[in-house]
């Protein structure tokens, strides 16, 4: 049964890719485009890029980030995260009494701990760290006992839990009368569609592109493309450039140079962890007036 | 958390609390079995229904524990891989030879006393780390400050002693020798009032930790689960229950009404403790 699911779901790649892409891609793709999408990604699947003792990490600048959200909307596109999850996510809190009000927005996502609690817990290794440090899951070992959940300080993990992909029997059109409502979709695709299919990942770990329900999940830094060479996606698709992605090994990498000249901060570094994403500078409007102040 | 607004999925939630609570009883009836048998001989009319307690609550238990999995077909896949750093790893060793060792012993007791008693004190060993495992577990999330708390392995330790003997009661109040029930009422009731003070050191603790403590504290003094707190597992679990049993003379409907009263106290014991690691 398993088998068969797989093969339907490598006999949909293609067909899926194009419409993956058409929304990466905003909604201004034609289908040229899309169809030349499929060719790179072919292109792209013989050159792998070694991880190697790399130390990948992410630096988020919270002085460029604007707080638009991108970055969570794009994983989702990528990564096809269902309703009510997040792979990236952000901490927002107003402070203060209006007129002195201030409103604070920190994107969040998976820290890839060094020393992460997640896969010290897990005890089948499904979570485990991999290549380029990143903390890395494989769905094909994991049997949902939840206590990588658990074991998380940063709530970033959760369990797959939800009646897959509803939006199939959708006929809602995103834009009226110009483009599918999946409903006219899903026959089209032979009408044996699989929920939440990746095809990108699937190429580097067999049983993650099916994303099963009942098996934990979490952001995996993108190392579908990160192996071929390139950013993860909401990295490449933040328009503020307020993530910076790179090796920390390397000395002249930008997240080196950009933590060499300022201090970083990460979340709830008194518990050991030891997260590698970090954030530096924040948002500050304005200056002040000089003065010693009064007692 | 003040510090970390983001809605979280619920790790371990009343499924894992029961299971906790069905097999630190498990482990309990078996040491007092053991205890009736080769130790207190009086008991020993109690020690056969205690030992058919262990595997039963234990089966129970662990089926709880299989259908809160995502994928409990997948479950080989933890017997077949050890991560030494996992407690749960070990945790299912420890659960599945102390229920192989229950079963054993229940069936050597009517055949070889003396191979019983050898298999009992192996199997003392695993009622102690199938108890007390689960509160390391969870003391492996670093962010979760009630789960931190010192006081978890010997509360779970002796909530299961607790709840163990008290089945024993509620199972057998009415049917066996009044005097030998009374007389083990009593020693439960003293075990209440030493589990009734370690809580206390437990709240303090976190009351002068960090700010998490503190939080975690405070829900269970005056928070989210105040009510639970007080009145389910402190009054109606523990006081009341021990109070009955410390009197001289109860009847024996009033015993088992204070059995199943001091089985809800410890439940509720391990549900705060689980759930308030939420906080």
């Amino acid at each position: 049964m398993k088998k068969i699911k797989e093969n339907k779901a490598v006999a949909l790649t293609e067909r899926r890719l194009s419409r993956r892409d058409f929304f990466k891609l905003g909604g201004m793709a034609v289908t040229a485009v899309a169809a030349s999408g499929v060719a790179n990604s072919v292109a792209e699947a013989e050159k792998t890029f070694s991880l190697k003792g790399k130390r990948l990490a992410m630096v988020i600048d919270l002085q460029r980030c604007t707080a638009c959200g991108a970055c969570t909307i794009v994983c989702k596109n990528e990564n096809n995260v269902q309703e009510g999850v997040a792979w990236a996510y952000r901490i927002r809190r107003t402070s203060g009494k209006f007129p002195n009000v201030r409103y604070h927005y920190m994107p969040t996502l998976c820290n890839h701990c060094e020393k992460a609690p997640c896969v010290r817990i897990c005890p089948t290794g499904a979570m485990h760290k991999e290549d380029g440090d990143i903390t890395a899951h494989s769905p094909e070992k994991c049997f949902g006992c939840k206590s990588c959940i658990a074991a998380c300080p940063y709530h970033v993990i959760s369990r797959n839990s939800r009646k897959t992909h509803r939006f199939w029997r959708d006929d809602k059109q995103l834009i009226k009368d110009c483009t599918d409502s999946p409903k006219e979709v899903a026959p089209k695709v032979g009408g044996t569609v699989i929920p939440f299919y990746n095809p990108d990942r699937e190429k580097f770990r067999k049983g993650s592109g099916l994303r099963y329900k009942g098996i934990v999940e979490k952001c995996t830094f993108c190392d579908h493309r990160v192996k071929i060479g390139k950013l993860p996606y909401c990295v490449m698709r933040c328009p503020a450039n307020a993530r910076i992605f790179g090796d920390l090994n390397d000395p002249n990498s930008k997240v080196s140079e950009i933590l060499g000249r300022y201090k970083p901060m990460r979340l709830k570094e008194h518990l050991g962890t030891e997260p590698k994403v970090f954030y530096v500078r924040s948002f500050n409007p304005g200056n002040y007036i000089t003065g010693k102040g009064a007692v | 958390m003040i510090a970390y607004p983001i809605v979280e999925q619920m790790s371990f939630d009343w499924m894992i609390a029961l299971f906790f609570f069905l097999s630190g009883t498990s482990a309990g009836s078996f040491l007092f079995s053991m205890m009736a048998n080769y130790w207190k001989k009086d008991y020993k009319p109690l020690a056969t229904t205690a030992a058919w307690i262990a595997p039963i609550v234990l089966a129970i238990g662990m089926f709880i524990a299989l259908i809160d999995l995502g994928k409990p077909s997948r479950l080989w896949r933890l017997y077949l891989y050890l991560n030494p750093t996992s407690m749960l790893s070990w945790g299912i060793w420890f659960l599945s030879i102390f229920f192989l060792i229950t079963v054993a012993y229940l069936w050597l007791l009517k055949k070889d006393e003396n191979k019983a008693k050898r298999l009992g004190y192996i199997g003392v060993l695993f009622a102690l780390a199938a108890a007390s495992y689960t509160a390391v577990l969870l003391a492996q999330a670093p962010a979760r400050a009630l789960w931190h708390s010192s006081m978890v392995p010997p509360l779970f330790v002796l909530g299961g002693l607790i709840s163990g003997v008290a089945l024993v009661i509620l199972v057998s109040a009415d049917k066996t020798d009044r005097a030998l029930i009374n007389r083990l009422g009593r020693g439960l009731g003293w075990l209440i009032l030493l589990e009734l003070g370690l809580i206390p050191i437990e709240v303090l603790t976190l009351l002068n930790g960090g700010a998490d403590d503190v939080i975690a504290a405070k829900a269970l003094l005056v928070g989210e689960y105040s009510f639970l707190f007080w009145v389910v597992e402190i009054a109606l679990g523990a006081v009341i229950p021990a109070a009955i049993f410390l009197r001289a003379k109860a009847s024996p409907r009033l015993q088992s009404a204070a059995a199943m009263l001091v089985l809800i106290g410890i439940f509720m014991m391990r549900y705060i403790i689980v759930m308030g690691g939420h906080m």
